[in-house]
C-alpha cells in the first residue's frame, strides 16, 4: 500500500484537477479571475502561488466548503473500495488528507486499512499522526489499544496518560483502564473504571463479571445472567458462568454453561478446552477426547490439547492412538515431562517396555522425579520387547 | 354373628389367601395341570429328555436348552430351577453366575426341598467374588446338611475349604490388586473347546499348547464327552500368533497327548500320555520333526499318575507332578536330577510349604531357576486352582505367594509360564471373554500406576475486547460525525456573582476563521448548537475584565459557567498565534485572528495600558533573538497603532529566548516559546 500504483496516481490527479474553481476575492482577487487549488494551503492565482490564508475571509470560506465537499466525496469512494480494492481506498483517503489534514474519517480509514493488513505498527503511527493533526479525543482509546497491541512496554499505560488528558469523560478509555486493572487483578479498581464508562454496554457486562469474580454470590450470578438475553454478550455470559462454576468445582453446572456457550458460538477453542477438562473430571473420557481433538485440530494450544487427548485415549485403552498423539505433542514441545510420561505409559501398554523406560526416564529428567521409585524395579535391564 | 366369630372368620380368610398367593413349589405332576394337559405333556417330555442327556452324555450345555423349554411352561418347580442352575454351573459354554436367579427362585419356592441349592449359590457368589454372600450360603448349607439326615453331605469337606478360601480372598487378596494386563489370545489359538498348557521355545517365537478341539486325531471323545487331547504348534507374527497346526504323528495319537515342557535348548519335549494311569513322555527334535515319544523310565514314571513335568537347569532337572507314594495329599510336586552315569534320581517331594494335603499341579520354573510357579486348590486359593509363586532361597523354596487377582479367578487358573524377564506370562483360565471352556491368556505385568496430569489451562473469564475496527468505522461515518450537533450552554458571571454583558466570538482555530460573534444581553447567558466533529475556539470578552478563551469539541450537550476576572495590573494575556515570517519581523496573515482579539480587548478597556513583550525560541544566536523579539513586539505595537490605538497606551520590549515556557527541543515546545505576551501595566 505504501507504493503508489498508476491507477491511484490517476485518481489523485483527477481530484486535484477537479478542485479548480473560481473564487471571488474582495481585495486581492478580481471576481473574474480563476483560481486553481494546488493543495490545502496554496492556490494558483494568475500563475502565482498564493497562500489561502492570505485571501479574504469570504474566499477562504468558499474554499473551505469546496474542500469539505471533495473530502466527503473522496471518503465515499474510499469506503466503497475498502473491501475489495484497499489500495484505491487508501489513496482516496490520502487525497482527502492532502486537502484537509484534519479530516478525521480519512485518518480513520487509513488506520483501519493498516489494521486490515495486520500492520499494527503502521496503524499506530498513523493514529498518532491523526491525533496530532485532528486533536480528536476519539482517537485516544484507539491509540491505547494499538499501543497495547504493539506491547510498547517503555511507556506506562497510554490509557492512563490519556485519561489524565480527557478526565473521566471518555467511556472507551475508562473501559480500557478497567480491562487493564482487571488484568492486573485489581478488581475493585476495575469496577470503578467500568462504572465510569457509563452507557457502555461492554462496560456494564465487564462490571457484572468482575463483581462475580469478587463477590461470588447469587446476586452477582444473576447480574451476569441478565446478559444471556443480549445477542452480543450472551456468549460471554455463558462462557463466564462456565468458568465461574468450574472454579467453584461445580462441574455439572460448569458443563451446562460450557454447552450453552458453545451452542451460541462454536468457534472459541478455549471453551472446547474447558469443556474437555470438565468432561474428563466428570469421567466422560470420550466426550473429553472429542473436545480436546477439536482444539488441536484447530491449532489451539496444540501440544497441551494433544497430550490431554492422548491422556483420554490412554484411559479409553486406545493405546496406539495415545502413542501417536503423544509423539506429535513431543514434536511440538519436548520440554514437558507429562508428554514423555504419557508416551511411556502408552509404550508400556503396547509391550514396548524399552521405549517406555526411556520415556519415563526423560520424564524424570524433566521434573517428574516422583515416578522414579515406580519405575526403578520395572526398568531393570533385560526387559522383554 | 358375634364379634368373636367375625374375627375368626377374617383371620381364616386372610391367611388362606396369603397361603394361596405365596410362591410355592409345584412339582411336574399332571394333577396340577389338568386344564393344560397337552402343554404339560410336551414340557414333561423336554424335562425327561434333558435328564437323559445328563445321565448318558453329561452334556449340560445341551440339556440346558431342553430344561429351558420346560421352564417356559412351568417355572415354579424347585427341581427344575435347580437343574437349570446346575447346567449353568457345570456347562462348558455357560456362565456360572447366570445360575443365580434359578437358585434364588428354588430357595424362594421351598428352601428345604434341596438344601444343596445353598451350596451352589455359595459357589456362584464365590465365582462372582461376593465373598460374604458366598460364606453365608456355604454356612447355611453346612447347617442344613448337618440337620437333615437324608442329605448326602459328602461335599461338607469341600464346603469347609471353600469357606476358608472365601475368608482368605476377603481378608488378603481383595486388598491388593496387581497391575496386570490380561488378554485372551483370541480365536487363532483359542476355540470353543478347552485349550491349555501353553509352553514356549526360549526365544518365545514358537508356542505349543494342548487342545481338545473337534479336529483331534481320531475325532474321538473321551468319557468326559470332550475330544481327546492333542498338541498344537503356533508361530509368532508381529501382531499375534499364527499358523496354528496340529503336530500330528508321531506326537499325536488317537489317545490323550498334552504338552508339558520344552527344554531350554528348544530341542526336547516332555509330554503327557494317558497310558499307564498317565505318564510322562519324551521326544527330541531331529531336523524339523519330533521323534516318536518315549515314556520316561522309572523313577520319573511310576504306577501312579504323572500328570505334569518341566525341565529346569538346562534340562538336567525335572520337576514333576505325581500322586505317587510320598505325596502329602493328592497330586504333589517332585524333583528329580539327572546324574551322569546314573540317570534320573528318585523324585523327591518338594514338601511344605509348596505341597499340601490338596493338589499341586502344572509346575513351571523360570529360566533363572529362582521362581517356581504352580497351581493348587488349597485353602489359600480363591476358588478352584490358583497360581502360586515360590522363591528359591539358598536352595529351599519359601515365600509362597498367591499370584492374586486379576491373575487368579474363582475358576481354575493353571499352567503359568513366563518369559525370561517374568514380565510377560501365559496361563490357562476362564475369563468373561472366553472363546468357550478354558482358554490361553497372556498376562503382562505392568509397572505401578504413574498418574499423568491433565494439562490445565488458565481458564479465565472473558471480557469483550475493544473492537477498534468498529470504532474506526464509526469514525468514518461522515453522516454521524459531520452532522451531529450538540448544544453548548454558557453563563458568564463576574467574580461577585453578577451578570455581565459580554462579547462572544466563535472561530475555527485550524482555518483561523471567525464563525460568529455575539453579544449577550440576557443576564450573560448564551446557547450555541455546535457540530460534533468540529473544533471551536470561544473567546469571551467584557469591558473591564480579562478575556476568557476556551477550546471546544462537543461529545454531548454541555453547559458551563464562566467567571470573569477584573482587569488589573500585572495580569498577562499570552498569544501563541501571532505569527511572523521565519527570521522576520513581518506579521503573517495567520496572525489576524489573534491581533483582532487583542485590538478588541484594548478597544473595550480604553483606560488600560499594556506592555507588549516579544519572545523567541532558541534557534539562532541570543543577540539576534533578543533583537528579533523586540522588533516583533514593535510590529504588533505598530499594527495596533494603525488600527487606532493610542501610542501612549502601548510600550514594547523583547526577551529573546531568555524566558522559555516550552521545551526548545521539540517542535511543539518551540511553538509555545515563540509568543507575544501582553502585560497590563
Amino acid at each position: 500500500m505504501k507504493t503508489i500504483s498508476f491507477t491511484a496516481v490517476f485518481f489523485y490527479l483527477s481530484q486535484v484537477t477537479f478542485l479548480s474553481f473560481v473564487v471571488a476575492q474582495s481585495k486581492e482577487v478580481p471576481s473574474t479571475k480563476r483560481l486553481k487549488l494546488l493543495n490545502a494551503d496554496y492556490v494558483l492565482l494568475n500563475g502565482d502561488s498564493v497562500k489561502i490564508l492570505d485571501l479574504d475571509t469570504e474566499s477562504r470560506s468558499q474554499i473551505k466548503q469546496k474542500i469539505k465537499v471533495t473530502c466527503e466525496r473522496n471518503m465515499k469512494i474510499s469506503q466503497q473500495a475498502m473491501g475489495n480494492t484497499p489500495k484505491k481506498a487508501y489513496y482516496f483517503a490520502k487525497s482527502s488528507l492532502q486537502l484537509d489534514s484534519t479530516f478525521l474519517p480519512a485518518h480513520a480509514m487509513i488506520i483501519h486499512l493498516f489494521l486490515q493488513r495486520k500492520d499494527t505498527a503502521s496503524a499506530y503511527q498513523n493514529a498518532q499522526i491523526a491525533y496530532r493533526q485532528t486533536g480528536s479525543e476519539k482517537l485516544l482509546p484507539i491509540l491505547s489499544v494499538l499501543e497495547e497491541g504493539l506491547a510498547n512496554s517503555k511507556k506506562q499505560s497510554l490509557s492512563e496518560e490519556n485519561s489524565a488528558i480527557t478526565g473521566d469523560q471518555n467511556p472507551r478509555l475508562n473501559y480500557l483502564l478497567g480491562l487493564g486493572s482487571y488484568k492486573d487483578g485489581n478488581l475493585s479498581k476495575a469496577i470503578q473504571y467500568f462504572e465510569l464508562a457509563k452507557d457502555d454496554h461492554y462496560a456494564d457486562f465487564a462490571k457484572a463479571t468482575t463483581k462475580l469474580m469478587q463477590n461470588k454470590d447469587e446476586k452477582s450470578i444473576k447480574a451476569v445472567h441478565v446478559f444471556l438475553e443480549d445477542s452480543l454478550l450472551n456468549f460471554y455470559a455463558a462462557h463466564n458462568l462456565a468458568v465461574y462454576y468450574f472454579k467453584e468445582n461445580q462441574l455439572d453446572d460448569a458443563l451446562l454453561w460450557s454447552n450453552k456457550a458453545l451452542s451460541i458460538n462454536d468457534t472459541l477453542l478455549n471453551m472446547y478446552y474447558l469443556r474437555g477438562y470438565i468432561n474428563y473430571m466428570l469421567g466422560q473420557k470420550e466426550a473429553a477426547l472429542s473436545n480436546f481433538k477439536n482444539c488441536f485440530s484447530n491449532d489451539y494450544k496444540n501440544a497441551e490439547a494433544l497430550i490431554n487427548a492422548a491422556i483420554c485415549q490412554y484411559n479409553l485403552k486406545l493405546y496406539k492412538e495415545a502413542l501417536e498423539s503423544a509423539n506429535t505433542a513431543i514434536e511440538i514441545n519436548d520440554k514437558v515431562a507429562e508428554n514423555f510420561l504419557l508416551r511411556g505409559n502408552a509404550h508400556e501398554m503396547l509391550h514396548q517396555f524399552t521405549q517406555a523406560c526411556e520415556d519415563w526416564h526423560r520424564a524424570v529428567a524433566l521434573g517428574r522425579s516422583d515416578i522414579l521409585p515406580l519405575i526403578t524395579e520395572f526398568c531393570k535391564p533385560n526387559n522383554p520387547d | 354373628m358375634n364379634l368373636f366369630f367375625r374375627y375368626i372368620l377374617f383371620f381364616v380368610v386372610f391367611f388362606g389367601v396369603l397361603k394361596i398367593t405365596h410362591a410355592q413349589d409345584v412339582p411336574f405332576k399332571s394333577k396340577y395341570f389338568k386344564d393344560k394337559k397337552k402343554q404339560f405333556r410336551e414340557a414333561l417330555k423336554e424335562l425327561h429328555l434333558a435328564d437323559e442327556i445328563i445321565e448318558t452324555e453329561k452334556d449340560y450345555d445341551k440339556a440346558l436348552n431342553h430344561y429351558q423349554r420346560a421352564y417356559r411352561f412351568h417355572a415354579s418347580s424347585v427341581n427344575l430351577n435347580f437343574k437349570i442352575a446346575q447346567c449353568y454351573i457345570l456347562g462348558d459354554r455357560t456362565e456360572p453366575t447366570e445360575a443365580k436367579p434359578y437358585l434364588e427362585k428354588a430357595i424362594e419356592l421351598d428352601s428345604l426341598k434341596r438344601v444343596e441349592v445353598f451350596y451352589y449359590l455359595g459357589k456362584v457368589h464365590q465365582s462372582s467374588k461376593n465373598w460374604d454372600a458366598a460364606i453365608i450360603n456355604y454356612k447355611k448349607y453346612k447347617a442344613l446338611c448337618s440337620k437333615d439326615e437324608g442329605e448326602d453331605c459328602s461335599t461338607l469337606a469341600q464346603v469347609e475349604k471353600n469357606i476358608a478360601q472365601c475368608y482368605f480372598a476377603k481378608n488378603t487378596l481383595s486388598k491388593e490388586k496387581k497391575r496386570v494386563l490380561i488378554e485372551n489370545l483370541g480365536r487363532r489359538i483359542n476355540s470353543p473347546y478347552p485349550e491349555y498348557g501353553a509352553v514356549f521355545t526360549p526365544d518365545m517365537q514358537r508356542m505349543y499348547f494342548t487342545s481338545r478341539r473337534n479336529k483331534t486325531t481320531g475325532f474321538d471323545v473321551d468319557i468326559d464327552l470332550h475330544y481327546y487331547e492333542d498338541i498344537y504348534e503356533a508361530r509368532k507374527t508381529e501382531q499375534s500368533w499364527n499358523r496354528v497346526k496340529n503336530l500330528g504323528a508321531p506326537i499325536n495319537t488317537n489317545g490323550h497327548e498334552s504338552i508339558l515342557s520344552i527344554s531350554p535348548d528348544g530341542k526336547k519335549m516332555l509330554l503327557y500320555r494317558g497310558s499307564n494311569n498317565g505318564d510322562i513322555y519324551f521326544s527330541e527334535k531331529k531336523g524339523r520333526d519330533w521323534s516318536e515319544p518315549v515314556a520316561m523310565a522309572k523313577p520319573i514314571n511310576s504306577k501312579y499318575k504323572e500328570t505334569a513335568a518341566c525341565f529346569a537347569e538346562n534340562g538336567k532337572t525335572i520337576y514333576l507332578v505325581s500322586d505317587r507314594t510320598g505325596s502329602l495329599g493328592g497330586l504333589d510336586i517332585f524333583k528329580s536330577e539327572y546324574k551322569k552315569g546314573k540317570g534320573w534320581t528318585e523324585p523327591k517331594n518338594l514338601g511344605a510349604p509348596i505341597n499340601t494335603i490338596y493338589n499341586e499341579v502344572a509346575v513351571f520354573i523360570d529360566c533363572s531357576n529362582v521362581h517356581l510357579y504352580y497351581s493348587s486348590d488349597n485353602e489359600q486359593s480363591i476358588g478352584g486352582y490358583d497360581i502360586f509363586k515360590a522363591t528359591n532361597k539358598n536352595g529351599s523354596w519359601s515365600d509362597i505367594e498367591n499370584m492374586g487377582t486379576p491373575i487368579n479367578t474363582p475358576y481354575d487358573d493353571l499352567y503359568f509360564v513366563t518369559d525370561s524377564s517374568e514380565k510377560i506370562a501365559y496361563y490357562t483360565t476362564r475369563h468373561a471373554d472366553t472363546e468357550g471352556s478354558s482358554d490361553i491368556y497372556k498376562a503382562t505385568f505392568l509397572s505401578p500406576e504413574k498418574p499423568v496430569n491433565l494439562m490445565a489451562s488458565n481458564f479465565e473469564m472473558l471480557l469483550p475486547q475493544p473492537n477498534v475496527s468498529a470504532w474506526l468505522i464509526e469514525l468514518m461515518d461522515q453522516e454521524e460525525n459531520q452532522n451531529k450537533e450538540y448544544v453548548f450552554k454558557g453563563m458568564v458571571r463576574t467574580k461577585d456573582g453578577n451578570s455581565a454583558e459580554v462579547l462572544i466570538s466563535l472561530e475555527d482555530p485550524i482555518q483561523q476563521m471567525l464563525i460568529r460573534k455575539d453579544s449577550t444581553y440576557h443576564k450573560g447567558s448564551f446557547s450555541y448548537s455546535l457540530n460534533a466533529s468540529t473544533d471551536y475556539r470561544m473567546l469571551i470578552q467584557a469591558k473591564g475584565y480579562m478575556p476568557i478563551t476556551k477550546n471546544l469539541r462537543l461529545k454531548a450537550n454541555t453547559s458551563e459557567v464562566f467567571i470573569l476576572e477584573p482587569v488589573k495590573k500585572g495580569e498577562k494575556l499570552v498569544f501563541e498565534d501571532i505569527y511572523f515570517a521565519t527570521g522576520s519581523k513581518e506579521l503573517s496573515a495567520d496572525s489576524e485572528s489573534s491581533l483582532q482579539q487583542l485590538l478588541s480587548f484594548l478597544q473595550q478597556n480604553m483606560s488600560i495600558k499594556v506592555k507588549l513583550i516579544g519572545h523567541t525560541d532558541n534557534i539562532g544566536s541570543k543577540i539576534k533573538n533578543l533583537e528579533l523579539s523586540k522588533q516583533r513586539a514593535k510590529s504588533v505595537r505598530d499594527w495596533l497603532i494603525s488600527q487606532g490605538i493610542s501610542q501612549n497606551r502601548l510600550i514594547y520590549t523583547g526577551k529573546g529566548d531568555a524566558e522559555p515556557v516550552g521545551n526548545n527541543d521539540t517542535v511543539q515546545g518551540r511553538q509555545k516559546n515563540r509568543r507575544t505576551e501582553v502585560e497590563i501595566i
